[in-house]
């Protein structure tokens, strides 16, 4: 379109990258300067982006470009280029679109109001925009990569940012939400080091993962593994033939800890520490969707290779039932949360399990296509409608100055681009028709209904319902019901519920319209993929897929919205019925401690490590250096007895030793 | 073709590097008497005339070319018993600009850091002999001068020790600098005692003539052993690492930063020079032992890193920690493992300096390094935070910061071996393993910047600012190194993957 494709691949994640550079220096030219800048540099990555996207659109091709010769291993060189196809285009379109509206809200939920109404900026906003860009840049690098090394820098870079940005307010001197620490300040500095080493532990997986492919296949690069592939699985010993399944599961735990699912899903619901942006950030436009992204690049390939190595179904087994797991357990989790950022972080685990789900299915079922349009179109809805709630709940946020949906209620009437916004974007993640959730989820349904996976259903099944429950718990108290005390005793201070700014609100209005019309797009996202999957002998076929199909599966939808939604709904907006005892049991407890994997997890990994190398210190290493000391101290005693003897400087004796020795050896050498 | 030279300085850059710091060094002791400043000139100026030279040197390198002096020492001329030789080629050149640019960091560092030290002009003239003999056993093409100088730079190293310690007890002092000493001494004898059994073999020191000399696999096999068990001590593989933890806690910064960051580099390059090309290939039957032996430094050194309650003796097992990476690319005996190892060689020699000095920098502001008395600094010390988080997360390896570009070889090395074709399921395990030590890694600087940047102040901190502009500008290049060879390894790697290509093929 606009700017040669070529070139476009490699701006896009440059032009963030510059951006973040030039933060700190414009942040000392002047504040409304930098925040600017970041916007027009967001605001410019998504433009490339998005150029690219219909570049693509138009002509649907696959281009890869390498370009740089990052080093050389004896005659190995490793180049690192770009891959322009649909998935990554489509994954930089979200990033750097869905990114750039976020970062435009950014500037008004980053300012607030002192006691006179004035207003204040974060002083720490240069080190915020600076890491926001990054963070867009490294999303971005990590999809259009052609190489599987290159995606992993992009990946850390990722994983870098979160641990940055989610203990954004390491500062704040409130008193902290848990009692281990002493202000929230320490707390979010705690989120966001757990974000970053229980993503590593699937990282540690993923750079394993990576560099045992690199020798089986002889390459980093997407395509060159596919274009090889009968070459080099000739090439594959006993062994190695044994060791691929466990290969492609390794590099699976990368994506198990980036996109937080079971049993690395414990960080994610802490990475609400960060500021409400970034958890937007993180959930819906990157971070969380790069596991999704390079399970989708690498599934393609390994359904080509799985012909030949049947042991590779294991993989495809692994990655949809991990999915199946985490969807259903997060979404109990989601039913009992209070904050209502929590319910939001939870259901993001969940939906990101359905993604799994689908695309591990593709391996599974006969129409692999369907199950893969499946996981990449749920993969944007969720995109658009996840971001969606997230900016409207640090809309709520911004107003309620509080977390804790027991503090909201009735904010519906002050709040109704808000309001409506979000319940939009509630529809869209129960599923309800005409919104973008359905006609993903249905399509989830469909490939798994069709390709008789029916215990992958039922998880599918049980958990659509329980999510159509806790969203419509969330909308009714947030926006409907009573008015809470909080409120109440907010307005009587004369701080009554306010919308908020334009800023804040257009991003919200452009989601919204995505998330109502984006639905009808099905078809066209269909023709836009048609090149993923070319040139592979198992059917690929974009055609076959039937757009806007009504089937017994619309059925199962119908089904799952009206026992979802209806008890929701007398529950939470008409205040029906009493489950204080059942919110209190047993079961109550259960989920509201996530099923304790997290307390066990802290127990073994943190406690019990700590626990190890204490020993190591206090027992083995003392007693080493102890040993070693008393070799010393006869040493310290010789060289008394030389002091005597001699000059008395211990350093000359030393010098002397030396020279003994070394003449001694001399002599020894040549005699 | 040669970018850029200069008249006798360029044709004999190496030569003149050492008799330049030799000389430095006798003025900065004459000239240190009279005047603090004027030995701290004297010092700095003789390093930045040797990292001049090399700079020099790299220049007429730079398409591969090696540049190469002898000199006969010992016998007649046309039948020499003994020659001191000096060969810079693209790796002997980037191990000594790393030794010099250390060296010549450490003694600015040390003008604010060691203020008013006493005898200025003797610690001055050691930091730069202790230089001087580190580069002679870089460009060492005998065996005997390699040893010669090996065992030199321990003298300047203990008596810097022993002197400027940090106990105020001197019986403690001396006791940490001699155990320090004896064991590395007793190091560098054990590998001398390989040497002499190569020259029974095979009747020469020449390093260059042993990579082609024939030898009986037993006998490759013994010398194998007994260089390792040498350069083992030296570079604090567990458990020969126990001289480490002492000298490191005595040390005081800026000597600790040639100790940990150049010295241990210098047994390092001892591997990668006259080991590995020479007796490599017999040694092929050890290689799991070496990779579990190097997995277990890793992992010791990890865990005991994140047992410490002081940062200066974090850092100083992490450093044992990061030195298992390197005999862990060494043991996989790939070109691939070989490389990352060398690149890794750099990498932590800059990494850990960087660490010491902001360890350094914090201690010179707040007074102590303890993590329960830190906390909340970032604020105060905006610049240096941000730096020393940089090279925390470097030195855990993440991309796009240089250790990672010499870490994933390490692992990729290990990984060729545990899918080629003697590949077995240990080797599979002992290369996760391997990965999972980056994880330690992190874990350990991750609570580190928490304990110490993070969260609330603590009280009497309140003034506490960045270090003086000496110091940051010696880390700010530092952390530029770092993230330049991170995003573009190839500016480094160009000069050393020849050489290490040419080593491999040579065995």
């Amino acid at each position: 379109m606009i700017f040669p494709i070529e070139l476009a691949g490699w701006l896009v994640f440059v032009i963030p990258v510059i951006g973040a550079l030039l933060t700190p220096v414009f942040g000392k030219i002047h504040d409304t300067l930098r925040d600017a800048m970041a916007v027009l540099v967001g605001f410019a990555t998504a433009f490339v982006a998005v150029d690219m996207g219909l570049d693509l659109l138009f002509n649907p091709r696959v281009l890869d470009l390498s370009l740089l010769k990052w080093t050389v291993v004896g005659s190995t060189a490793i180049e690192f280029g770009v891959l322009i196809d649909p998935l990554s285009v489509l994954l930089a379109c979200i990033a750097g679109g869905i990114g750039s509206l976020i970062i435009l809200y950014s500037i008004g939920y980053m300012t607030g109001h002192d006691e006179d109404g004035h207003v204040i900026k974060d002083p720490s906003l240069t080190r915020y925009y600076f890491f926001m860009q990054f963070f867009v840049a490294g999303m971005i690098l990590l999809v259009m990569s052609n190489n599987l090394l290159m995606t992993f820098i992009g990946w850390e870079i990722v994983g870098m940012c979160s641990y940055a940005l989610i203990g954004f307010w390491h500062q704040v001197e409130a008193p902290s939400p848990v009692p281990e620490y002493a202000t929230e300040g320490e707390y979010n500095a705690v989120c966001g080091m757990k974000a970053f080493m229980v993503t590593r532990v699937g990282d540690i997986g993923l750079l394993a993962g990576i560099v045992l492919l690199f020798f089986m296949t002889g390459t980093f690069n997407y395509t060159e593994i596919l274009a090889t592939a009968p070459t080099w699985i000739a090439g594959l010993t006993a062994f190695t033939t044994w060791l691929l399944p466990i290969v492609a599961i390794l590099i699976f735990a990368g994506p198990i800890g980036k996109s937080a699912q079971f049993p690395l899903h414990i960080w994610l619901p802490e990475a609400m520490a960060g500021p409400t942006t970034v958890s937007a950030l993180i959930h819906a436009a990157a971070m969380v969707k790069a596991g999704v992204y390079l399970v989708a690049r690498i599934v393609p390939l390994f359904i080509e290779i799985a012909i030949d190595v049947a042991g590779l179904i294991v993989f495809f087994q692994v990655v949809a039932w991990i999915g199946a797991i985490t969807a259903f357990m997060a979404a109990t989790m989601a039913m009992v949360q209070d904050e209502i950022k929590k319910v939001l972080a939870y259901s993001t685990i969940s939906q990101l399990g359905y993604m799994f789900m689908a695309l591990g299915a593709t391996g599974l079922v006969a129409e692999s296509v369907a199950a893969y349009s499946a996981g990449a179109f749920h993969l944007l809805a969720h995109a658009v409608f996840k971001a969606l709630l997230f900016l409207a709940a640090g809309s709520v946020l911004h107003a309620v100055q509080s977390k804790s949906m027991n503090d909201m209620g009735g904010l519906g009437r002050d709040m109704k681009i808000t309001a409506v916004t979000f319940t939009f974007g509630a529809l869209a993640l129960s599923g309800v028709p005409p919104f973008i959730g359905f006609f993903s989820k249905e399509l989830i349904f469909e490939a798994l209904w069709h390709g008789h996976q029916y215990i992958l259903f039922i998880m599918a099944f049980v958990t659509a319902i329980l999510t159509a429950f806790y969203t419509f718990r969330m909308l009714g108290m947030t926006f409907f019901g009573e008015k809470s005390d909080h409120v109440k005793e907010m307005e009587s201070h004369g701080h009554p519920i306010h919308e908020s700014p334009l800023v804040m609100t257009l991003p919200l209005m452009i989601l919204a319209f995505a998330a109502l019309v984006g639905g009808f797009f099905e078809g066209y996202f269909f023709n836009f993929f048609t090149p993923i999957g070319e040139g592979l002998t198992h059917a690929f076929d974009w055609s076959h897929l039937p757009v806007f199909p009504i089937g017994i599966t619309t059925l199962f939808t119908a089904v799952v919205l009206v026992v979802g939604i209806v008890p929701s709904y007398f529950i939470y907006f008409k205040g029906k019925g009493d489950f204080s005892g059942l919110r209190n049991g047993p079961l109550g407890k259960f989920l509201e401690n996530r099923w304790y994997i997290n307390a066990i997890f802290n127990r073994i990994f943190v406690d019990g490590y700590l626990w190890v190398s204490n020993g190591l210190k206090n027992r083995l290493e003392a007693g080493l250096l102890k040993l070693s000391g008393n070799v010393a101290e006869g040493m310290d005693d010789v060289s008394k007895g030389w002091r005597k003897t001699m000059t008395g400087v211990l350093n000359t004796n030393v010098l002397g030793m030396m020279m003994g020795i070394i003449a001694f050896l001399l002599i020894l050498m040549f005699l | 073709m040669q970018l850029f030279t200069l008249p006798i300085l360029s044709e004999y850059p190496m030569i003149l590097t050492l008799l330049g710091l030799i000389a430095g060094g006798l003025l900065t002791l004459l000239v240190g008497q009279k005047s603090e400043k004027g030995g701290q000139a004297m010092a700095a100026l003789s390093l930045l005339g040797g990292l001049f030279l090399n700079i020099l040197l790299v220049l007429q390198i730079w398409n591969g070319a090696t540049v190469f002096h002898d000199i006969v020492w010992l016998g007649n001329p046309s039948n020499p018993i003994m020659t001191l030789g000096f060969l810079g080629d693209g790796l002997s050149a980037a191990v000594a600009i790393l030794i010099l640019g250390l060296g010549l960091f450490s003694v600015l560092f040390s003008f604010v850091y060691m203020k008013k030290v006493e005898n200025p002009g003797l610690y001055y003239s050691l930091m730069v002999w202790f230089v001087a003999a580190m580069v002679g056993v870089v460009y060492a093409t005998n065996l005997m001068q390699f040893f010669i100088f090996y065992e030199l730079m321990l003298i300047p190293a203990f008596i810097l020790v022993y002197l400027y310690g940090v106990s105020e007890d001197a019986q403690e002092r001396s006791r940490n600098a001699l155990q320090f000493w004896v064991w590395t001494a007793l190091g560098g004898l054990i590998s001398l005692l390989a040497t002499f059994i190569l020259f029974g073999a095979t009747g020469t020191m020449d390093i260059a003539v042993l990579y082609t000399s024939p030898l009986a696999v037993s006998t490759a096999q013994t010398i194998g052993i007994i260089f390792l068990l040498g350069f083992g001590i030296k570079l604090g593989l567990v458990p020969l690492h126990v001289w480490a933890p002492p000298v490191y806690r005595e040390a005081p910064m800026p000597v600790l930063v040639l100790l940990s960051g150049a010295m241990t580099k210098t047994a390092a390059y001892g591997v990668i020079r006259i080991v590995i090309p020479i007796v490599w290939t017999a040694m092929e039957t050890f290689t799991t032992g070496l990779m579990t032996i190097a997995i277990i430094t890793m992992f010791y050194g990890a865990m005991l890193a994140i047992a410490q309650k002081d940062l200066k003796m974090m850092l100083a097992y992490s450093s044992i920690s990061q030195l298992g990476y390197l005999m862990f690319g060494y043991s996989t005996m790939t070109l691939m493992g070989l490389s990352g190892a060398a690149f890794q060689l750099i990498n932590h020699g800059i990494l850990a300096s960087l660490t010491f000095f902001c360890a350094g920098a914090l201690k010179m502001k707040t007074g102590t390094l303890e993590f329960d008395k830190l906390g909340g600094l970032a604020p105060k010390m905006p610049i240096l935070a941000s730096i020393y988080i940089l090279g925390a997360l470097a030195l855990a390896g993440t991309p796009p910061l240089s250790a990672f570009a010499g870490e994933w070889m390490i692992f990729a090395g290990a990984a060729q071996l545990a899918t080629s074709a003697n590949a077995s399921v240990i080797l599979v395990i002992l290369t996760v393993l391997g990965v999972v030590a980056t994880g330690l890694t992190a874990g350990y600087y991750l609570w580190s910047i928490r304990r110490i940047f993070l969260g609330p102040i603590r009280d009497g901190f309140e003034q506490v600012t960045d270090p003086p502009k000496i110091i940051l500008g010696i880390i700010a290049i530092l952390a530029i190194i770092v993230v330049v060879l991170g995003v573009w390894p190839w500016l480094l790697w160009r000069f050393m993957n020849p050489v290490l290509s040419g080593l491999l093929g040579g065995g």
